[in-house]
């Protein structure tokens, strides 16, 4: 049986262009390392999943690491139907679930409280990101916070969508939900997030549209209308 | 359009999953609702936002745990009681085989026995010579064909021929108050 390498350098250099679907298969025939390159593409995307949603660094870690064993344990039972990344965000949000009515049980989720394992919930650094301004920084601290305190239900929906980037089919099949659900539960988020950061967001309007004015200066163009300013119906940036 | 139904389709809209109808509604109730207005600059920024958020990263110590947890899985794989339990586990399409054979051996045992079984054999039995020879008789036998049927004549002769039949003269005499009973072998 294939074993282990420390280096990546014995992994195929067209490792990134082998499908998830192609290197699970392949593990299954015995090859570890295959699985390792899934490990590798997927761990940060499903940490970053479950953090925001349990809002606990080493939670997120230990399911993280759970959703893995059981994925390597069931890989013969994946089904092709559904694409890989479907499965195992479905395993690590199942998990993830698990852990919030766990705790929900023992009333230990509190927003921004050490709770008894001595760990706190990961909140930006505003210190860690020297490239970035305070402003951002902060501006990135209160939507993290913000998405914290959103409702469960809305909460897995948002992430999912809106920072992992997800489609709604996909979201659908993760959450075991129909997609009208889904649909409604992304909206009510957003507008519960829009609720919450008003001033921020209305603030980070004013600071773009400042930006908007300040490039156009810059490259000797007129400014753009107020007409312009006020069509946040239609600016091109729908789909994104 | 109402203010609620608009908020209902904000993210809709956003996303790109109106149709062209209820797009031109939206925007046109927009341009007059400034809390609508609001809502959807608000939407939108957060939105935006929320794509460009930093991705979390886990730490490097976790590559190498998940390593050695493959590894123990791998060596738990190996292990022989579990072999033995892998080996006779039967796999998922082995357990419909068996299904579906059982469920067609106890369909066709119904069939047959419906159709060639005691009772089946009773209607028949009238128009068996031997049978009609001993009136009560349960069973149509070998046993009971020898007891109650005489057979006269020589006994059954192996004759080598190029077809290899077996040819008799015996006949077979019926007992009395029986039908003719002729049988030539």
């Amino acid at each position: 049986m294939a074993g282990l390498y420390l280096a990546d350098a014995v992994l195929p250099r067209h490792s990134t262009m082998v499908s998830d679907e192609e290197l699970l298969a392949r593990s299954i025939e015995g090859d570890t390392n295959a699985f390792e390159v899934i490990v590798n593409r997927y761990k940060d995307r499903l940490y970053s999943f479950v953090l925001r949603f349990v809002g606990d660094s080493q939670t997120a870690e230990d399911i993280v690491q759970d959703t893995f064993l059981r994925a390597y344990r069931n890989r013969g039972s994946f089904q092709a139907i559904a694409k890989f990344s479907t499965w195992i965000y479905t395993i690590a949000g199942n998990l993830a679930k698990s852990e919030l009515r766990r705790r929900k049980r023992w009333r230990l989720l509190s927003l921004g409280v050490r709770d008894d394992s001595g760990s706190t919930l990961e909140l930006p650094d505003l210190g860690s990101r020297p490239d970035t301004t305070t402003e951002t920084a902060l501006a990135e601290r209160q939507i993290e916070e913000a998405i914290a305190a959103l409702p469960e239900r809305y909460r897995e929906a948002v992430i999912l969508r809106d920072i992992e980037g997800l489609d709604y089919d996909e979201i659908s099949q993760i959450i075991g939900c129909p997609l009208g659900t889904v649909k409604s539960r992304i909206n009510r988020g957003r507008l519960r997030l829009q609720r919450e950061l008003g001033s921020l967001a209305s603030a980070l309007w004013q600071r773009d549209r400042r930006q908007r004015h300040d490039e156009h200066e810059e490259e000797g163009e007129e400014g753009p209308s107020e007409e312009e300013d006020h069509a946040d119906i239609d600016d091109g940036e729908l789909g994104k | 359009m109402t203010c609620d139904t608009c908020k209902e389709l904000i993210s809709d809209y956003l996303d790109g999953r109106l149709h062209s109808t209820q797009r031109r509604e939206l925007e046109a109730h927009v341009r007059t609702c400034p809390r609508c207005a609001t809502a959807l600059r608000g939407v939108r920024m957060i939105r935006n936002r929320l794509a460009g958020l930093d991705r979390k990263h886990l730490p490097d110590t976790f590559t190498f745990r998940m390593r050695r947890l493959l590894l123990d899985e791998v060596s738990r794989e190996g292990s022989w009681p579990r072999r033995l339990r892998e080996t006779l586990r039967p796999s998922p399409e082995t357990t419909r085989a068996a299904l579906v054979g059982t469920v067609a051996a106890v369909t066709s045992f119904i069939v047959l026995w419906t159709l060639w079984g005691p009772s089946s054999v009773e209607t028949d039995r009238h128009d068996d010579p031997v049978a009609a020879v001993g009136a009560g008789a349960q069973a149509q036998s070998v046993r009971y064909v020898l007891e109650h049927v005489q057979l006269q004549g020589d006994p059954i002769e192996w004759t080598a021929s190029e077809d290899s039949t077996v040819r008799s003269t015996r006949e077979v005499t019926p007992p009395v108050g029986a039908r003719s009973v002729s049988a030539s072998f």
